[in-house]
């Protein structure tokens, strides 16, 4: 019996048998909750299908719908895109801001990450309560600072041209703390020799960030750009939250969109064309964002 | 020793099991979405458990979302509660997975005579597939402190659009920048809705006559919004980005606002010192009759799902026959829900006049239209959602309407509905 376990304990001391052991229930979860469904959604983008009568296979019909034939599908494409470049693009340059200032302060620093590392772990629903609020035209929190700088009633969420702008302050907000950690633990991964080199060679603040800070952070920032990315295009939340797509459609994206077809329409063969159009779109922008970064990663 | 203690405990697993089926020889399921009702209809479960001792009826509160989320997906497998409450917005999905009513134990002919809306709102080929308890529709909620402040009384109740549009603008007050700071008449959030209401009450219908596309951009409808248009941006009794309706009513920064009467629990629940009355909506020749006056919606009750084991079909029939048949459970539900009775023998009940909402509802409910389906994708996601925000951003009023009888026709596209009956509205006599 001893002998029985000593040869069980012996399996797994060798490292490959010992991370494929470790590795199964984390696969099995992967299959079961997302294999499975992804396998089963893409059979079911060729079929029509409610829920309640028997599925009936149309081929390629719905993606050809989904693209001739749903004029909203476009407008959510484009809004997906303005939300993309807007999360991503301000919410690094924000991120990447706050890191370097709480990297130089070394005492106080766990404490700032803490703090903005809270809204990442707030719920979505309840801090869309305190946005909305914050936003609200009248009596809102913004709008009134604003108004002692003379700056006019502004209707966040109320109206199509500010909306977005909006949901992406939130969506900045809400995720700005997780970036800044990424972003610290690239910080501090870079040496301070060559800081401490730079300047005996007289380079000053912006010299050092531009030619040592932002090249040695390439692999922190192309990981941030592509899992924004990916996040960004996959938005949700915020928008079921905030604007339900309103006001006019101007903050409806498309996972939104392929919800309300999926959950209001039981139209489940043309959301899940539309999720796989939404797949492959993610696909080729992060083939294009790896090969355009690839080679300049330090 | 450790082998026998194992065969032990799955040995009493097994039994205790065999012994609680035994116990109970029926487990009933029965889920809603709407906590104080369930809290109700528990109170009604323990009851009828004491007097049946071999049933028992497990509950299942969630919200409404995930309701018809998990009532689809368990059609789709099978496995659903036996009893299920039911919306009729949801009509055309799920009516093939409902079992009808038995006849024998709920009389059609007493429901036909004695259930407002009851032919057209409940019978699909000569079956009922989900129990009348009553009806909703819309009300003007007033605050009696600014009234009385204002040195207003019941008298002044308007009973005409322009009186009501007169009385909102003498009760709005301003900031020096001529920003509203309380609103006469808080539409934001409920002008979609009201707009329905006005369509109505000139002359127009929510659905073309085949039911397959919406009719809004009608002179009617045109008119309708011509008149709410009137009272945002000329009378200046509410702005666009004011607070929602609900709020601005809770928290007296509307004198008066428009709401459906579910409005009551809220107000209940989270102001409870909030002083406030009701009056029905006015029209714009200052009579009801011969109506409609409004949009209505009636509350439906359960459901036994086709799925369920033959047994507990039975035992579901027999629940809801004793709990139907009481009226106290009906009134109660009303209550709760701040209902009109379906059943007008109900409307006299003491309970029921002396509930300032619903006595009011009541006397306003018979010009009231039940359209049929209404999809939420129609009020919630779009329709009247967009009439609302394209209003408030100040589109002209047709360019409004057609985009949103585009956006709402293409709700009914992806959504086709099997039952509508505006048209057989009658008034009050029927």
């Amino acid at each position: 019996m001893a002998e029985k376990i000593k040869n069980r304990f012996k399996m797994l001391k060798s490292p490959t048998k010992f991370v494929i052991i470790g590795l199964i229930p984390a696969i099995l979860w992967y299959l079961i909750f997302s294999g499975i469904p992804i396998i089963y959604s893409f059979y079911l983008s060729f079929y029509k299908w409610d829920f309640l009568n028997s599925a009936r296979f149309v081929g390629l019909q719905n993606y050809v719908d989904v693209l001739t034939n749903d004029p909203l599908f476009y407008q959510a494409l484009g809004n997906t895109f303005n939300f993309t470049i807007g999360n991503v693009l301000f919410g690094g340059v924000l991120a990447f801001f706050f890191a370097l200032l709480i990297n130089r302060l070394r005492k106080s620093a766990p404490v700032f990450r803490t703090i903005f590392f809270l809204p990442v772990v707030s719920s979505m629903a309840a801090v869309a309560v305190l946005w909305r609020w914050l936003f609200q035209p009248k009596f809102g929190l913004i709008n009134n600072i604003l108004d002692l700088f003379g700056i006019g009633n502004i209707m966040w969420l109320q109206s199509p041209d500010t909306a977005m702008i909006s949901v992406i302050i939130v969506s900045i907000w809400k995720g700005l703390g997780f970036t800044i950690v990424i972003f610290l633990a690239g910080l501090q991964g870079i040496p301070d020799s060559l800081y401490e080199a730079a300047a005996i060679d007289g380079a000053n603040s912006w010299q050092k960030i531009r030619h040592i800070t932002v090249p040695l952070l390439r692999p922190t920032i192309v990981f941030i750009l592509i899992t924004g990315v990916i996040g960004s295009l996959q938005a949700f939340t915020q928008m079921y939250v905030l604007t339900k797509g309103g006001p006019i459609n101007s903050t409806l994206t498309i996972v939104y969109h392929l919800y309300i077809r999926a959950f209001e329409f039981f139209r489940m063969g043309s959301a899940s064309a539309m999720s796989f159009m939404l797949f492959f779109i993610i696909i080729i922008l992060t083939l294009i964002q790896l090969k355009l970064t690839n080679k300049k990663v330090y | 020793m450790k082998n026998k203690s194992i065969v032990f405990f799955v040995f009493l697993v097994v039994f205790l099991f065999s012994v609680s089926s035994l116990v109970f020889a029926v487990d009933l399921t029965l889920w809603d979405w709407h906590a104080p009702r369930m809290k109700l209809t528990e109170k009604y479960i323990l009851q009828y458990e004491k007097l049946n001792p071999d049933v028992k009826i497990d509950t299942q509160t969630m919200g409404w979302d995930d309701y018809w989320k998990k009532l689809m997906a368990g059609l789709a497998a099978r496995r659903v509660p036996d009893i299920a409450q039911f919306h009729n917005s949801k009509t055309t999905v799920f009516l093939n997975q409902l079992e009808p009513y038995p006849q024998d134990k709920f009389s059609v002919d007493y429901l036909k005579k004695n259930v407002i809306n009851f032919e057209s709102g409940y019978l699909f080929d000569d079956n009922f597939y989900f129990y009348p308890v009553g009806a909703m529709s819309s009300l003007i909620f007033y605050n009696q402190n600014i009234w009385q402040g204002a040195g207003l009384t019941e008298q002044d109740i308007p009973q005409t659009w322009e009186q009501l549009a007169r009385l909102a603008k003498k009760l709005t007050q301003y900031h020096d920048n001529g920003e509203v700071k309380v609103a006469g008449l808080a539409l934001n959030g409920a002008l979609g809705l009201l707009w329905t209401d006005l369509n109505y009450q000139k002359g127009g219908y929510l659905y073309n006559e085949e039911g397959n596309a919406t009719a809004w951009n009608t002179e009617a409808g045109l008119a309708a919004l011509n008149f709410l248009r009137k009272l945002v941006f000329e009378d200046k009794v509410t702005e666009p980005g004011f607070l929602n309706y609900t709020e601005a009513m809770g928290t007296e920064s509307a004198a008066m606002v428009y709401s459906w009467s579910w409005m009551r629990g809220f107000l209940d629940d989270n102001y409870p010192d909030l002083n406030y009355g009701v009056f029905p909506l006015p029209t714009f020749e200052g009579k009801m009759a011969p109506g409609p006056v409004a949009r209505n919606n009636h509350e439906t009750g359960f459901s036994v799902l086709k799925p369920a084991p033959a047994a507990n079909k039975k035992a579901a029939w027999e629940f809801l026959d004793w709990l139907y048949h009481d009226t106290d459970y009906l009134i109660e539900s009303c209550l709760i829900l701040a209902l009109a009775p379906a059943d007008k023998n109900l409307w006299m009940d003491p309970r029921i006049k002396s509930d300032k909402i619903i006595n009011t509802l009541v006397k306003a409910i018979p010009y009231t239209v039940l359209p049929g389906e209404f999809p939420a994708a129609l009020e919630i996601t779009g329709g009247l959602k967009t009439i609302e925000e394209l209003t408030f951003n100040g589109f002209p009023v047709d360019d409004t309407l057609q985009r949103a009888e585009q956006e709402a026709s293409s709700v009914l596209q992806n959504r086709p509905l099997k039952w509508y009956v505006e048209r057989e509205y009658q008034g009050p006599s029927k």
